[in-house]
């Protein structure tokens, strides 16, 4: 890479960040090379790393802005103290691991598609109400285990083991119900899923756009092989990219009743349109490879 | 066949499972030189933000008072309206306590960090509503680099920081209060400014390369 290429992938990456932080992996070059060749120049770890770094940089000057010893309101401080006695010191909860770091773009990975030159207006409306029905449509006409050995098949996942295992923390229950008091909280019950050994499943995923808070309900989801795969969840979201949101993995450890488990949406989710579980490797992967394996469409 | 990822014009399509992976990249860690000063290993005290991933109800009160101010000011500055920005503060510290376990204090301070989180929840709020700064935004947002004088009271990595700015010729540091600040595009500022994109995007590289070299050096 020549070093004019050097710079015009780091200035595209740094608008990026400067005017879209959340999505700035979007413009991580889609040649590995290349990618290799930013992450050594600029000493950083990690794609992840990279974009967080730049933010860093960015926000530097930002901590001496004069605050003229105006303190913030009263009301608002205690709004966010309600919020803090919500969320901090919080109960452990179903274990999870933290998602894999390493960031791809989506295009580096995905078949060719042609991609239609629109300017940053890149998701009109009604092409993602079209998504989430797509959506929908591929859980009900994936094509069958048998045919594909990429599909996940019950060998995937542990047989039932005792009860013995995680179950939903007493906090769970009730940050749960209280989220479910809260204004402009939605729930959304999963479709009734196809896949081989999924069929029972059963519940819902409860969501709170302001609060970036929400709950799956799953009963009768198979437990799995927790050395090597985990289910991930993932969140549609038509105001934020192409991408689904990596919504946290977690591992069911016993069949018997329900798991609540919380969801730990790496984006800000503003508007999602279905909620969907994939069983992908220990730790999570950036991109799905995996089958969806269950699904909850938010009507619209 | 198998997977899932909506392309630009909002369609969700399979993807194919036989492309290969990126491999990862490795990093080199050299070996930390053992301290020869002392055999007494101390415990460094916890930082607000540690206290606040290890669920210490008393470190938000602390958090609050630290930099509640700082984050009020900033969404003052970046939003149309008091009620907006007290959505932003609320918002912002909400990422604060979700994210508090992701603070590492090598890579910048906890202020920076917070910050950071402050940016871009405010960036975002002004691209979800399609808003573009005010000229008296734009102006008030020019006065936030500080003095070197006045930083240097403030603190020895932001005084490093006021440096770096106070290096920077005004274009530059125009162009990057735009940037950085205000979440303009390059395009976007080379038409604000009347410069040509090239310089534009020269200008913000450097600015922003130095001063993330300043803090990985703080």
């Amino acid at each position: 890479m020549t070093k004019d290429q050097y710079e015009s992938q780091l200035d595209e990456l740094i608008d990026k960040v400067m005017t879209a932080p959340a999505d700035a992996f979007t413009a991580l070059p889609d040649d590995d090379g290349a990618l290799r060749v930013l992450l050594r120049e600029l000493d950083a770890e990690t794609p992840a790393d990279l974009c967080q770094s730049l933010e860093l940089a960015a926000a530097a000057p930002l901590v001496s802005v004069p605050t003229g010893g105006e303190a913030m309101p009263a009301h608002l401080r205690r709004r966010i103290e309600l919020d803090a006695s919500n969320q901090v010191g919080a109960a452990p909860r179903v274990p999870r691991t933290n998602s894999v770091t390493s960031i791809q773009s989506a295009r580096r990975r995905s078949e060719p598609v042609a991609v239609p030159d629109t300017g940053t207006n890149w998701f009109s409306g009604a092409g993602w109400l079209a998504a989430a029905a797509l959506l929908v449509a591929l859980v009900f006409n994936q094509e069958s285990p048998e045919t594909n050995p990429a599909e996940t098949t019950v060998a995937d996942v542990t047989p039932d083991a005792s009860d013995a295992g995680e179950s939903s923390t007493p906090s769970d229950v009730l940050e749960r119900n209280e989220l479910l008091e809260v204004a402009g909280t939605i729930t959304v019950p999963w479709l009734q899923p196809n896949q081989a050994g999924f069929e029972l499943v059963t519940g819902d995923v409860v969501w709170n756009d302001a609060l970036q808070q929400g709950y799956l309900r799953l009963a009768n989801m198979p437990i799995n092989d927790t050395a090597a795969r985990q289910y991930q969840l993932w969140i549609v979201d038509p105001d934020r990219d192409a991408e689904p949101v990596d919504g946290g993995v977690f591992d069911i450890v016993a069949r018997n009743g329900e798991v609540l488990v919380p969801i730990d949406a790496k984006l800000r989710v503003s508007e999602p349109t279905a909620f969907a579980i994939t069983l992908e490797q220990r730790g999570g992967v950036v991109v799905s490879e995996g089958p969806l394996l269950v699904v909850a469409p938010v009507a619209s | 066949m198998s997977g899932f990822v909506a392309n630009r014009s909002g369609t969700l399509y399979r993807r194919s499972a036989s492309v290969e992976r990126f491999p990862p990249v490795l990093p080199t860690i050299p070996e930390a030189e053992p301290d020869k000063r002392s055999s007494v290993t101390t415990q460094p005290e916890p930082t607000l933000l540690e206290r606040i991933a290890a669920g210490e109800q008393r470190a938000v009160n602390a958090c609050l008072d630290q930099y509640g101010g700082l984050v009020w000011s900033l969404a003052r500055r970046l939003s149309p309206n008091d009620n907006d920005a007290e959505d932003a503060v609320q918002e912002i510290f909400v990422e604060i306590w979700r994210h508090a376990d992701r603070f590492d204090p090598s890579k910048a301070s906890e202020a920076t960090f917070v910050a950071m989180l402050a940016r871009r929840r405010l960036i975002d709020r002004l691209r979800r509503h399609n808003r573009q700064p005010t000229e008296e935004e734009f102006d008030e947002t020019l006065s936030i680099a500080p003095s070197a004088e006045s930083a240097a009271e403030v603190r020895t990595d932001v005084a490093r920081v006021a440096q770096v700015m106070a290096q920077m010729k005004p274009e530059q540091q125009k162009a990057l209060h735009l940037s950085a600040w205000m979440g303009m595009s390059h395009a976007a500022i080379a038409e604000k400014m009347g410069l040509p994109l090239g310089t534009v995007k020269s200008h913000i590289r450097r600015g922003l390369l130095m001063l993330r070299e300043q803090l990985t050096t703080t």
